[in-house]
């Protein structure tokens, strides 16, 4: 409140480059967090499930990855921020 | 291509004294998959059961369970084996029953050897443990036993105590859990107990042995060392066995296992007092020679037909028919679930487009040629089938990604000496790349473009396989359903052209708005949307929900950029990392330290890319089956048909 | 950490995962019906292409016949039951203890029985099945007493000690041992309530699988004593069911089985047990009824176990089905020893 800012142009285009890689790396961070979430449950019974029948470990490979959708947005929403 | 073999359904019937006849030469040939007979009353087979086994069964697998714990014992298997030359199943026949029993005895008594050591050895040590205990006791141990007059108290102790009673004591604080030692009069024993238990006292005997607990430590020591180079000496007496059998034991197995096969065929069969009946598939093409075969063999007194398929109730079973070049795909659709026999085989786009997608991901040179040379140095270790399948796909993709690198431009992350001929995915770390920086978002557009294609030719694939599998209204709908979905997508894209404009796809935008801010594109595709809705809803109205997944779809081929990009920017900056912070800043001033940060430099490089070429396949392989599976398949593939799986064997041992 | 990490629903995935992919690798009731067609040591090759491998391959060279086939069915039950402990988390796998004790029971009561007739140590080892809280070790050593008032002494401290000491020394003066094995279940059943009723996460459905296996067995018992007249059945029932014991004393006591099927319909209320007692009324054998109560009990707690899908049911639902699997195959081999035919064996099969 009290201490007086002077915004020249070079500041508000620096700060606005920082915003936009803060709002990237939040998407990625974010939308990265969600995956893990998503995973932590397909995770533990894909593990068990190969460890019973290893024949399937390729399709329980697959099944893992499936939510990584989730992230793999995130990374698109921040790399068409910040090119 | 496309489609499955086409099978033929055979009924064989004939009396039982055929059984056997008939039992060889199906087995032989090795084309016959057997429909297994279940009782359950089924139209026709009222009163037909399960047939018993042929003569010879039983002896044969009591055989086979000595040879196979035999081979277990020696640790031979027959998977992990690989023949030298085929052997004469008559003379394994006649060794069999000359040197089985031989070899069986000297098993049973290697067996017996080490089983007695390994005995000894764990009761030596259990004693050891034991005696080790009291080690610091003085004397021998046979001091501490049997008295009349006197109750000897040994054990662990928290603490040290003194007994209220008149005693002899030794203790020890240097072993865990501590060691006392009492010995008190008979008449005070009770007394002296209770005090004990209460300074929680817990009794361990004396061990009953003779001569000092440390000489007797010793003696256990060192007949323990003894025993265990005597079961080492008994090991390499088991090894020279093995290797004097192995070959033999696994010829045993598999013939014993083809000869066991054969005689309980009848318990697939249905059979009634006199006769039996013989259900089950043969590939169309090779019916004819195997009917042939059948009659000869039995003179003619058996009935063979062929038998119409009723696809309602019959489950065909399905034998890929593509030609060789596509094989090694068919592992990734095995994966997911063989294809049903009357459905589209998609083997074909999957051969094609997977390798594609993962140029198009990994799409760099250098990482390519790595795992082209994985893909032939891994030959040795990954053997059979399925493993030569895998390695062949991936000898594709790396091919592929080696033809995406040189577009794109890469090798481990820094440039070609040429431009990018696709898109640049050259990123600005480091301050190396120069040029334009990466093209987003014309590959945002590339990869969505693949995902439009991708979807309609799924759609369209969709289409065929209703219009060939159902019938009647429910056909009509299924294909509505599908072209509805078609026309949705396809609309929804026609109204954002309307509206923006966006690099490499058809721009509409700057026609005249006509009505409420749409212009005529826009109209056009608004009514295609509706038509398609109405297609879908038709079909079956909760689907409507399901609209929002043409977009998510379309942008999950988003992958192919973003994961690419990823896997290009780690190797960018491991290239930074260890050049330009380590390499280079020390090669300008050589000496000692520098060429230690060098190396630390060169080893960076090489365990990143190694950590990245992991990633790359990881990331490059599963996106790629993952678009397949979830976004390609979904739209028409359902699977679940039932592998071909002929009666008889591939013999890896031995020959006639 | 270690401990937080294991109870996390993680582990709980993982390990009913497993037990799920398991309960799939047992014998299908296909396989039954063809083995009923084999030879005895055709079926002992058959099982050693299976989950049985191991076991076979291994005591083939000390055993033969059906000798084999019973150590090897039992050294696998009880290292599958091992295994099954191994791998599951934090509260399941003191459930599964607790469950698993029932193997103590049958273990200690054979041992006993064992020394009180007399038999060799050798003879009550092979009936033995180590799949318990009572390892290997404590059992050999139990074998080893004299005599089985000092079996008896050598269990104190482990649970069964105040029962046995009460019960045992009237056992074995009537020679019947059927009143203290009733009195050890009741025991091991009240403790597992006791166990699913402490308020951890999970009791609630461990809690209910233990309801219905009392349900059955008290079922069971009831109709097995219905051709036996016994007036006072209170000793023999277990407390904790959908039935107190007076109202269990009011069934049994009614006239006509009608009556009997009556009351339990209008109380366990599990569509197939309906269906089952709809039958029952059409004249069954004692036996055939308990089978098919048992078979009732199986698909009913599958049911429970897709209720409640990361719990302790898919757990128990495995070791109940290996149970019946390795009971079904002992008593195919047994059957075929004695060259019983196999409509009859067949009867004795729960599939």
């Amino acid at each position: 409140m009290v201490a007086e800012t002077i915004m020249t142009v070079e500041v508000a285009e620096a700060s606005a480059a920082g915003m936009k890689a803060i709002g990237a790396g939040l998407a990625v961070g974010l939308t990265g967090i969600a995956t893990g979430i998503a995973e932590m449950a397909i995770g533990p019974a894909a593990v068990g499930a190969t460890a019973e029948n290893k024949d399937i470990f390729g399709l329980v490979l697959l099944l893992t990855v499936i939510p990584e959708t989730i992230v793999i947005f995130g990374l698109v929403v921040a790399l068409l921020m910040i090119f | 291509m496309l489609k499955a073999k086409t099978m033929s359904r055979l009924l064989i019937a004939a009396s039982k004294d055929k059984l056997d006849l008939v039992v060889h030469e199906l087995y032989r040939h090795n084309i016959f998959h057997i429909e297994d007979f279940v009782e359950n009353e089924d139209e026709g087979y009222e009163g037909f059961k399960i047939g018993m086994p042929l003569s010879g069964a039983s002896e044969i697998s009591s055989d086979l369970i000595k040879i196979r714990s035999i081979g277990s014992t020696f640790g031979v298997s027959k998977d992990a084996s690989e023949p030298d030359k085929k052997s004469s199943s008559v003379q394994i026949a006649q060794r069999i029953e000359h040197e089985l029993p031989e070899i069986e005895k000297e098993v049973l008594e290697l067996l017996g050897e080490k089983n007695a050591i390994a005995a000894r050895v764990r009761e030596y040590e259990q004693r050891l443990s034991e005696v080790s205990l009291f080690a610091s006791l003085p004397g021998d141990l046979s001091l501490y036993r049997d008295y009349d007059q006197c109750t000897v108290f040994s054990g662990h102790i928290p603490a040290d105590v003194d007994l209220p009673v008149p005693n002899e004591k030794v203790f020890s604080g240097t072993i865990s859990g501590n060691l006392i030692v009492a010995v008190v009069a008979q008449e005070n024993a009770d007394e002296a107990e209770r005090f004990l238990m209460d300074a929680g006292f817990q009794s361990v005997a004396v061990p009953r042995e003779d001569g000092t607990a440390e000489e007797r430590v010793n003696w256990y020591t060192q007949e323990i060392t003894r025993l265990n180079s005597e079961m080492g000496q008994v090991d390499e007496r088991i090894n020279a066995q093995k290797e004097k059998h192995a070959a033999f034991l696994v010829a045993c197995d598999e013939l014993l296992t083809a000869e066991v096969e054969k005689a309980e065929a009848p318990l697939r069969f249905a059979t009634t007092e006199e006769t039996f009946v013989a259900e089950g598939w043969v590939p169309s093409d090779k019916m004819e020679s195997l009917i042939a075969d059948i009659r000869s063999a039995t003179g003619g007194k058996v009935f063979v037909t062929e038998i119409e398929i009723d696809f309602e109730k019959d489950s065909v079973p399905v034998e890929y028919d593509n030609p060789d070049l596509l094989h090694p795909t068919e592992l990734l659709l095995d994966v997911y679930s063989r294809p049903k026999y009357t459905e589209i085989d998609p083997t074909l786009f999957m051969s094609i487009l997977f390798p594609i997608f993962f140029g198009l991901i990994l799409g760099d040179v250098g990482y390519g040629i790595i795992l082209l040379a994985m893909s032939f140095g891994l030959r040795k270790f990954l053997t059979g089938d399925a493993g030569g399948q895998l390695l062949n796909t991936l000898r594709n993709a790396s091919i592929s990604s080696i033809i995406f690198g040189l577009l794109y431009s890469e090798f481990l992350g820094f440039a070609l000496p040429w431009d990018p001929l696709l898109f640049s995915r050259h990123l600005n770390i480091g301050g190396h790349a120069g040029g334009h920086g990466p093209a987003v978002v014309e590959l945002m557009v590339l990869s969505a473009w693949i995902g439009i294609f991708h979807i309609t030719l799924g759609r369209i694939l969709g289409i065929i396989n209703h219009s060939r599998q159902d019938h009647g209204a429910h056909r009509q709908k299924a294909i509505l359903g599908n072209l509805g979905w078609l026309l949705t997508m396809w609309g929804i894209l026609v109204i954002i052209w309307s509206m923006a404009a966006i690099p490499l796809m058809p721009d509409f935008s700057g026609m005249a708005p006509v009505l409420a801010g749409l212009n005529m594109a826009g109209i056009v595709g608004g009514v295609i949307v509706l038509a398609g809705i109405v297609g879908i809803g038709q079909e079956n109205a909760l689907e409507l929900l399901e609209i929002p997944t043409i977009v998510s779809h379309v942008l999950s081929y988003a992958r192919i950029l973003a994961v690419g990009l990823s896997s290009v920017a780690i190797a960018m900056v491991i290239n930074y990392i260890s050049i330009g912070l380590f390499i280079e800043p020390a090669m300008e001033n050589l000496d000692i330290v520098s060429i230690i940060i060098i190396i630390f430099g060169i080893v960076v490089f090489i365990l990143g890319h190694l950590f990245n070429t992991a990633l790359g396949l990881l990331g490059g392989g599963l996106h790629s089956i993952r678009l397949h599976y979830v976004e390609f398949f979904t739209k028409f593939y359902r699977g679940g048909g039932k592998k071909y799986n002929p009666f008889g064997m591939k013999r890896k041992f031995t020959e006639d | 950490m270690a401990e937080v990490v294991n109870r996390g629903p993680g582990s709980y995935i993982y390990a009913t995962t497993r037990m799920r992919v398991r309960k799939i690798k047992l014998v299908p009731r296909e396989d039954y019906l063809r083995m009923l067609n084999m030879s005895l040591p055709e079926i002992t090759r058959f099982i050693e292409e299976t989950q049985y491998k191991a076991e076979i391959d291994e005591l083939s060279s000390s055993f033969s016949g059906i000798d084999l086939m019973e150590v090897a069915l039992s050294w696998n039950l009880a290292k599958e039951y091992q295994k099954v402990l191994d791998i599951t988390p934090g509260i399941l796998k003191e459930f599964t203890q607790n469950y698993l004790r029932r193997w103590d029971i049958q273990n200690v009561l054979n041992i006993l029985r064992g020394k009180t007739q007399g038999l060799s140590s050798g003879k009550i080892k092979a009936v033995l099945i180590p799949a318990g809280g009572l390892d290997k070790d404590l059992l050999d050593s139990l074998l080893n007493e004299d005599s089985p008032e000092r079996v008896v002494d050598a269990l104190k401290g482990t649970g069964f000690s105040s029962l046995l000491g009460e019960e045992f020394p009237a056992a074995q003066e009537s020679g019947s041992f059927a009143r203290l094995e009733n009195e050890l279940y009741k025991q091991y059943f009240a403790d597992l309530i006791v166990a699913a009723k402490s308020g951890v996460k999970g009791g609630v459905a461990f809690l209910e699988y233990i309801r219905f296996e009392i349900d059955i067995r008290n079922i069971q018992t009831l109709f097995r004593l219905k051709t036996g007249r016994v007036s006072d059945v209170r000793d023999m029932m277990i407390e904790g069911g959908s039935f107190t014991v007076e109202e269990l004393q009011r069934l049994a006591g009614t006239e006509s089985i009608d009556d009997l099927i009556d009351a339990v319909k209008s109380r366990v209320r599990v569509a197939p047990l309906d269906a089952l007692l709809n039958e029952v009324r059409e004249n069954m054998s004692i036996h055939e009824i308990e089978n098919r109560l048992t078979c009732v009990m199986l698909e009913q707690m599958e049911k429970l176990s897709k209720r409640h899908p990361f719990s302790i049911c898919p757990i128990l639902v495995y070791l109940k089905k290996k149970r019946y699997e390795v009971e079904n195959l002992r008593a195919l081999a047994r059957g075929k020893e004695s060259n019983i035919p196999s409509e009859r064996i067949q009867d004795y099969l729960v599939m």
